[in-house]
């Protein structure tokens, strides 16, 4: 840290003007609605397959719903916590408690340092390694006055090594630069509205190293690999193929092979054909020269016909022929009946 | 004597408190974290890591963090 007497001095003194300017204001803390709403979907839901008789999907919510029934109830602790701590006279870090801090996380292996244009007091952890994914560095950076907003940190991704499916997850649960406190947003919320720094980074380092399996944005299982152009889901990289069309990125649920000319296609190069309904690539559908519905080359005749147009046209051909026909027979001159059979008049 | 004692499990507790004299930071951890295993935690006094048999003096500042915090994912 350059110069860092001074610095460090001006780093606390806008560190304490924010502790102590809000000793006397404190937040109310946010009400778990998000939770709520999650359980009431997911009650909705088994109540929905129960209706239909769909079991398999009503056991499955049914676990969902205790997943989120055990979320909504984490989420009620960390608020009661919050609410208990806001009734409790808080003490605040004195700027020399302060200096101790930034003095000690030094000692520990972070890496601190001041981004004074950003106005940041930053703290770089060692490489983050969970279940063997490296996620590499990430840098801690709290905001010196900005203590009383929601969200007073953020944490960055300084070796990014993003989830497949979604580049703006860089950690299981740090999604956009914001990390889910998760269990311990209770106690963090409290060390840093104490102005005890040490404890607030400590924790934040702990939370990056730990996994919560079934509670992450994007599980480790489905870290790597490449993401499915059509459905989104994560592919290992043994089980992907490429859309012979676009090139896009397939998982096997979602590639078709086109009959005729035996590609792998994706859902948008690909449709059926409206008269067998066997799946083709865009390129082997044809439309029908009269009723132009997309057809395949087995249910296109050499006149680019559909059966159906076909027969009408030649109804409609013979049809033509037989008018045609009788009325040309009207313009011949009639045979007089009177004439017939007997032998030319002598002169 | 008095001691500062953090402990940022849970809710978490940051407060003076009295502890006998001659308390070593193995004995105030059992009687603070008594379900707990040390070697879950990061225990520091005055912010520095010290060994279990560590006597705790007057006016020292014990915090207690685990080493284990479980994150989760924001709904969106």
């Amino acid at each position: 840290m350059p110069n860092p007497n001074r610095q460090l001095i001006k780093v606390i003194e806008s560190l304490h003007r924010g502790l102590a300017g809000n000793i006397d204001v404190p937040s109310p803390p946010a009400l778990p609605m998000r939770a709520w709403d999650a359980v009431e979907r997911a009650a909705r839901s088994i109540a929905k397959a129960r209706q239909h008789g769909w079991q398999m999907a009503a056991r499955m919510k049914s676990r969902e719903l205790v997943a989120r029934l055990e979320e909504l109830h984490r989420e009620i602790d960390q608020v009661l916590w919050q609410v208990v701590d806001v009734q409790t006279p808080r003490q605040i870090a004195t700027p020399g408690e302060l200096y101790l801090d930034l003095v000690a996380l030094q000692e520990e292996p972070f890496e601190l340092k001041i981004d004074t244009g950003a106005g940041e007091l930053c703290v770089t952890t060692e490489p983050v390694v969970l279940e063997g994914i490296d996620l590499g560095r990430f840098q801690i950076r709290l905001k010196l006055e900005r203590l009383q907003d929601e969200w007073p940190y953020r944490v960055v991704a300084l070796d990014p090594a993003p989830a497949a499916a979604n580049g703006s997850v860089t950690h299981p649960h740090v999604n956009d630069e914001v990390l889910c406190e998760g269990e311990g947003s209770a106690s963090l919320r409290k060390a840093l509205a104490e102005g005890r720094l040490f404890d607030f980074f400590t924790m934040v380092d702990r939370l990056l190293h730990t996994y919560g399996a079934g509670r992450a944005h994007i599980e480790l299982d489905q870290w790597q690999g490449m993401g499915c152009h059509d459905c989104g889901c994560v592919v290992d990289e043994d089980d992907y193929c490429f859309c012979c069309r676009c090139d896009h990125v397939i998982c096997p649920e979602c590639f078709s092979t086109c009959r005729h000319c035996d590609q792998s296609v994706c859902a948008g190069c690909s449709s059926s054909c409206q008269h067998c309904n066997e799946v083709a690539c865009l390129r082997c559908l044809m439309p029908c020269a009269a009723c132009l519905e997309q057809l395949c080359s087995e249910c296109l005749n050499d006149q680019n016909l559909c059966q159906t147009c076909y027969e009408q046209r030649t109804k409609s051909d013979l049809e033509k022929g037989e008018l045609e026909e009788a009325a040309a027979a009207k313009t011949e001159p009639a045979v007089h009946a009177g004439g017939l059979g007997q032998a030319p008049c002598a002169a | 004597m008095k001691i500062l004692f953090v402990n940022n499990d849970g809710g978490g507790f940051a407060d003076y408190i009295e502890v006998a004299e001659g308390t070593t930071l193995a004995t105030l951890f059992l009687q603070r974290v008594p379900h707990g295993k040390p070697q879950d935690y990061l225990i520091r006094v005055n912010r520095q890591p010290v060994t279990c048999d560590h006597v705790l003096s007057e006016g020292d500042r014990v915090s207690i963090t685990p080493t284990k915090i479980q994150g989760a994912m924001l709904s969106s």
